[in-house]
């Protein structure tokens, strides 16, 4: 009850600031390109290609509706009348999660729904099972990064601190996952530049980005599952996502619960 | 059962101690004010009463139940006017109030509390993020006022208030506690808190300087009245020796043609008397009843 309250505020927040409507926007108007471009052009795979602008496109918008979530009420003082009614710490993160994943899913189905229409509508084919994967497996993931981003505001005390850590999250899934194994062989090696193929914990790690790991499951899902070692399976980037989402939201339930507000 | 007890408190941010060993009840059915000048440590105390901030040692319990361990419970029963609050400005001041009405499952009518607290509602439908400080003050005690709480909390309920507001801010006190509910309220004015409180308590560099109701704070201020005799000469240092030994005084001193002596009002006579045994004419004298405002700045500024 208390949980739904609260999830219930959150949600209205972006509506009632009219930000929604730029987020619905931008998500129809990318979305609806891309199906005009596969409309016009039979080679292209709209679904696939969705996956590809999804794993862009989400991180991005998840984190910037979750990395203040928690931390700016804290900064302003907002929380400290949410907090004199009948909520938890615990309440308020995971009322907070569960109001800004319905948030970005909201935005995911606008996305969908525009790539549906345009590819109809610019006499593309349309494969409806597809794009329901998309659909599924993308509210999976927008959900994940949701959990990150909160995880990161309910750590942090200040606005500040939350968006540099928010923005530092989404360049290293972007920019340095596959950089920091590389520094770390060139460390390892003596300060010299490796040779030879990656070793298998290098391989691995790949694998833990969440991003790279939504990109496997909806693409396994899709196409073929691929096989070979346990970690290019899709229960292992399943698991992986699974973890991102527990390990950054328990972090922040733990962090919020012991801090001075 | 007290409505709030605080027991050995300690709060240290940092390096800085902010509360030093708080002790306090406030009873069950009673208005208490928390008086303390600023920076004393008044709001660091209601935040662990709120969880808030977590002690570093000692606790508070509120209803007998422990500040930091039932905290949904605690804050169904109470109503709450934190400091160093923020409205949404999304939210219009409706909204605010259905939002704590919904939160706590009750039942009131949203128009009624923004009538009672003097917001119009014309007011209530805008957003609060064009409220002044007055207005966001009046519609934080409406939300106080939800669910007719057992205990209301309220932090400089004063702040930004006219005098009207005040004026209805201590109707309202009044009037819940008429309804039997238990009233804490901070304040760095003693003038808010000497009208509406029965009791009173002094907090002073995180430790409670002196707790009593309203009559016992004035009757203790009754025995320091100050007496001021001038007299035609200067008597020298002799008379101090005199006028000691008048039973109850104290803090006697000698400047110029005067002696200044803390007695009780029945002493007065006494001095009076042995001033003029000293071969001296009186040629005035008055007494001074030092106001709760003169004690509560002797209490919190003594040591500075």
């Amino acid at each position: 009850m208390s949980l739904l309250t609260l999830a219930k505020r959150r949600l209205l927040d972006p509506v009632r600031t009219r930000s929604l409507w730029v987020m619905l926007a931008l998500f129809a108007l990318v979305f609806g390109l891309m199906g005009y471009l596969g409309g016009s052009n039979s080679m292209l795979d709209t679904a696939t290609q969705s996956v590809a602008i999804m794993a862009f496109l989400l991180p991005l918008v998840a984190l910037s509706y979750s990395y203040d979530a928690i931390a700016g009420p804290r900064e302003s003082g907002s929380l400290r009348v949410l907090l004199s009614y009948p909520f938890t710490r615990r309440e308020v993160v995971l009322g907070t999660l569960v109001g800004r994943i319905a948030v970005v899913t909201l935005g995911v189905l606008a996305g969908v729904l525009a790539a549906i229409v345009a590819t109809v509508a610019f006499g593309g084919s349309l494969d409806l099972v597809a794009f329901g994967i998309v659909l599924a497996v993308s509210t999976l993931f927008a959900a994940v990064m949701v959990a990150i981003g909160v995880g990161i505001s309910a750590s942090v005390p200040t606005t500040n601190a939350a968006v540099l850590t928010a923005f530092g999250s989404y360049l290293l899934y972007f920019a340095f996952w596959d950089l920091l194994p590389t520094l770390g062989r060139y460390v390892l090696n003596g300060f010299a530049f490796p040779t030879g193929p990656p070793p298998e914990w290098v391989l691995i790690w790949s694998q833990l980005n969440p991003i790279t790991a939504y990109r496997a499951v909806a693409e396994a899902v899709l196409a073929q599952p691929p096989t070979g070692a346990f970690y290019h399976t899709v229960w292992f980037a399943i698991v992986v996502l699974g973890a991102w989402f527990v390990l950054t939201i328990g972090i922040g339930l733990v962090r919020f619960d012991r801090a001075d507000l | 059962m007290p409505a709030i007890e605080i027991d050995a408190l300690h709060k240290r941010f940092g390096s800085v101690e902010a509360l030093r060993g708080v002790d306090l009840t406030v009873e069950d059915g009673e208005v208490y004010g928390f008086l303390g000048p600023n920076g004393a440590g008044k709001s660091t105390t209601i935040d662990v009463i709120l969880d808030y901030v977590r002690p570093t040692s000692g606790e508070a319990t509120v209803f007998g139940l422990d500040a930091t361990e039932h905290t949904k419970e605690i804050r169904q029963r109470i109503g709450v006017l934190p400091d160093a609050y923020h409205l949404d400005g999304h939210l219009t001041g409706r909204q605010h109030l259905q939002f704590a009405i919904d939160a706590k499952d009750a039942s009131d009518d949203p128009g009624s509390l923004l009538d009672r607290v003097g917001l119009s509602e014309q007011a209530g439908r805008r957003g609060a993020g064009g409220y002044s400080k007055g207005m966001a003050q009046r519609l934080l005690l409406a939300i106080a006022l939800v669910g007719d709480p057992d205990l209301i909390i309220l932090d400089e309920p004063s702040t930004g208030l006219d005098p009207n507001g005040a004026r209805r801010m201590r109707e309202i006190v009044r009037e819940e506690n008429d309804r039997g509910a238990t009233v804490f309220f901070s304040s760095h004015i003693l003038g808010q808190v000497e009208a509406v409180c029965d009791r009173v308590g002094i907090l002073d560099e995180g430790q409670i300087v002196a707790e009593d109701t309203m009559a016992g704070l004035e009757a203790s201020l009754g025995s320091e009245a100050q007496l001021s005799v001038t007299l035609d000469r200067d008597p020298g240092e002799a008379i101090l020796g005199d006028v000691e030994r008048v039973p109850d005084v104290r803090n006697v001193t000698v400047q110029d043609r005067t002696v200044t002596v803390a007695c009780p009002d029945a002493r007065k006579i006494d001095v009076l008397d042995a001033v003029r045994a000293d071969d001296v004419t009186v040629t005035d004298f008055e007494t001074s009843e030092p106001s709760l405002e003169e004690m509560f700045a002797s209490l919190t500024e003594g040591d500075r």
